[in-house]
């Protein structure tokens, strides 16, 4: 199959790169107005070019085939995930035999002994193990990533990588991030420059809030059988704990399901609700999002050819944000988003948070994680007194949670805060701590 | 081609599609397992097509190809014999194909294809409502979804593209026709004629060609020849494996819907254009 080419390094058999010196190496009308066709994109291409794929799950597997096949050879990957069986019908880089082990590693191995040449590099890691001299060596970055806050963290860490010189984006700093997504039969594609286009955080609005549902609802008055399974998962289990006190619910216990699935079904007959099942059940405790190959295939390739005409500069890219659903017939659409004037992550402003000395501390926390353009998980607040970091309020570590609770009932007044005052907040939506003005109002 | 006796989907299996199955639902799966396909053509199209049936848990996959690897799919004519000796025989045909930047799937699902549509129950509303405010917020979703069942019709690939588009009825949809349409059966004739698709090894010639075909076709339609313009010549060559990808997970997710008998197809002509990123569906046939 390998034959003597005349690209030094590896063997490339004669005409093997034909389809992409098709495009680069001859001008036509549509190509990039500042582009001259040459050889030295191609070579840019298989020799220097850094391309990052984050995931290699469903848009992960078809992003990391498309890439090593249009002639990308430094390709690292990211996964903090083992294969599971049921990755099967779509991540096509893996095999039942390879069930337990990390995705990164078997994808890696898959493509490298699949195509000749490509060198791809795993890392089973969570995103945020990695730094930003990591990041910063990549010249594009495309994520198949399955959590919105997952996401937000690798906005803000492209984001932080940002240069200004006097107030000037300097756009050598600049690390173009293709992101895509997909649940069921929809999905997108999108393109962001940070510092320059709309970011993940400026149309943070855009994403359907998550479906949970009220607590009345599930209390006392449910009507499907969804209501009924989230009754046992947030109501009837930390009342019995049924494996033991300190043991909590776990979506991947056949055990745990099966009780909970009894549960609930029991619940339901007291509602003459009906629909409950073993497979619902799971789907509710594991929040799992059905997921086939077709949609996967589409909006991998939408981003793999964004990753091409951003890495040979031929073409202009996609404008930025393209959206797919093949639920009922056929739809997709390509839109400009554009930037929040006043986006927490990208825009250069501090926001200001507006309360009176006499609000609690409760009422900022709250703040935080409900506004509809923060949408913080836990954040974590703290400020500089008398020239001394405080921490006023933090979830994630027990014993300063307990040391700081009291402050959420403290009104602003009495913990010390002045108007003007500067807080710094930290959360998983983002590498960065956010910095907030207090603007007291009367 | 599926077998009549429902097979047995095991445990393994269901774990292994379990997130497709969450999407079809089982019965759909079990036809899916039970099926046979046959797949013609395996260019960069193919592959695809393939790799999406494969995962999709088909029973069988019959691949089909008499041409280097070079070379590409059916001529017209060989199509059109395929489609009307499956069509004698109750068999589903599906076509496709990827011209450069452009690409197109066409499906035959017979006289009569029976499908099922998953739609909610029509809940009537109680009147009151003693939820509160809350659940003013929350989508009223009726607890009980019903399969309703629904039956479309095709044409043979002769019928679609031999429509007739000299009546004044014709005439007045043509601002609301896809002109990739056109570009198909340009794209079959040059198939047709040289016995290739558009070699960028001959661009020159095989450009002057494609202009001359446009030019025929649309007249042999009785068609003005700027219906379609130049500017789909230098983007017809080759096959563009983005393009392939996307044409690719939609005629394989049809073969899906098809064997399962679950939601409506795309009927009968779905285009791609890659330049653009538009999908179109649409239909051409006798009414």
């Amino acid at each position: 199959m390998l034959v003597d080419g005349d690209t030094g390094s590896t063997s490339d058999w004669d005409d093997r790169w034909n389809h992409i010196k098709k495009f680069l190496e001859r001008s036509g009308p549509f190509m990039h107005p500042d582009f001259e066709p040459s050889t030295e994109s191609l070579q840019f291409m298989l020799e220097t070019c850094k391309i990052l794929v984050i995931g290699a799950g469903g848009l992960g597997c078809e992003l990391l085939k498309n890439l090593a096949l249009s002639g990308f050879r430094n390709i690292h990957v990211v996964d903090m995930d083992t294969i599971d069986v049921s990755n099967l019908n779509r991540q096509f880089l893996f095999r039942a035999k390879d069930v337990g082990r990390p995705k990164a590693d078997v994808a890696a191995d898959f493509i490298n002994s699949r195509v000749p040449g490509c060198c791809v590099i795993p890392y089973f890691k969570k995103i945020q193990d990695l730094d930003e001299t990591f990041y910063r060596q990549f010249h594009i970055i495309v994520c198949g990533l399955d959590s919105i806050v997952a996401r937000r963290w690798m906005n803000g860490m492209l984001l932080s990588l940002l240069v200004y010189e006097d107030g000037v984006l300097d756009p050598s700093s600049i690390i173009p991030l293709i992101d895509g997504g997909t649940e069921g039969f929809k999905g997108n594609a999108r393109v962001i420059f940070p510092g320059m286009t709309a970011c993940i955080d400026c149309t943070l609005e855009l994403y359907p809030p998550q479906i949970n549902f009220p607590m009345c609802t599930i209390a006392s008055m449910p009507r499907l059988p969804e209501h009924c399974i989230e009754y046992v998962r947030i109501l009837l289990w930390p009342k019995e704990m049924p494996f033991g006190d300190d043991v909590s619910l776990d979506g991947d216990d056949p055990e745990h399901i099966q009780w909970v699935y009894q549960k609930s079904l029991e619940r339901a007959a007291e509602f003459s609700i009906t629909g409950v099942t073993y497979r619902l059940t799971q789907g509710v405790v594991k929040r799992i999002i059905p997921a086939v190959a077709s949609t996967n295939a589409a909006i991998a390739a939408a981003c793999a050819t964004e990753v091409f005409k951003i890495a040979s500069s031929a073409y202009l890219p996609l404008n930025n944000y393209m959206v797919f659903n093949d639920v009922d017939g056929l739809y997709t659409y390509t839109f400009e988003a554009e930037r929040k004037e006043n986006c927490s992550a990208c825009s250069q402003v501090p926001s200001d948070l507006h309360f009176s000395p006499s609000s609690k501390l409760q009422e900022v926390l709250d703040y935080l994680t409900e506004s509809t353009s923060l949408q913080m998980k836990s954040p974590a607040i703290t400020t500089t007194m008398d020239g001394k970091n405080k921490t006023l309020y933090l979830q994630s570590v027990a014993s300063i949670e307990q040391r700081t609770r009291p402050n959420l009932a403290k009104t602003l007044k009495e913990l010390g805060l002045a108007d003007g005052q500067e807080l710094a907040v930290a959360d998983v939506t983002t590498p960065q701590t956010v910095l907030f003005k207090l603007c007291f109002t009367s | 081609m599926i077998e009549k006796e429902d097979p047995v989907i095991s445990e393994e299996e269901a774990a292994q599609y379990d997130r497709q199955i969450r999407l079809w639902g089982l019965d759909a799966q079990k036809r899916l397992r039970g099926s046979r396909v046959l797949l013609a053509g395996l260019g960069g199209l193919g592959a695809e097509v393939a790799k999406n049936l494969i995962l999709a848990g088909v029973k069988g996959l019959t691949l089909l190809d008499h041409e280097q690897v070079c070379l590409t799919g059916c001529s017209r004519d060989l199509m059109i014999r395929v489609d009307q000796l499956c069509s004698k025989h109750n068999i589903k045909v599906f076509c496709g194909d990827v011209y450069g930047y452009y690409g197109y799937m066409f499906c035959n699902l017979g006289q009569a294809h029976n499908y099922v549509e998953e739609k909610p129950k029509v809940v009537k509303p109680s009147g009151e409502s003693n939820d509160g405010p809350k659940a003013k917020k929350a989508k009223v979703d009726p607890n009980e979804t019903t399969m309703v069942k629904k039956t479309a019709s095709f044409c043979t690939l002769k019928e679609a593209l031999a429509v007739d588009w000299t009546s004044e009825k014709a005439k007045a949809g043509l601002k609301r026709t896809p002109v990739d349409y056109f570009l198909l059966q340009v794209l079959l004739k040059f198939r047709t004629d040289k016995g290739r698709d558009p070699d960028p090894q001959s661009f020159p010639e095989d450009s002057q060609l494609l202009r001359q075909i446009r030019d025929d076709v649309l007249e042999s339609l009785s068609l003005n020849s700027d219906l379609l313009n130049d500017d789909f010549i230098s983007y017809c060559f080759s096959e563009m494996s983005p393009v392939c990808a996307v044409v690719g997970g939609v005629l394989g997710q049809e073969v899906v819907k098809a064997l399962s008998q679950r939601d409506a197809p795309h009927r009968n002509f779905f285009f791609f254009d890659g330049r653009k990123g538009n999908g179109v569906v649409d239909y051409f046939g006798p009414n």
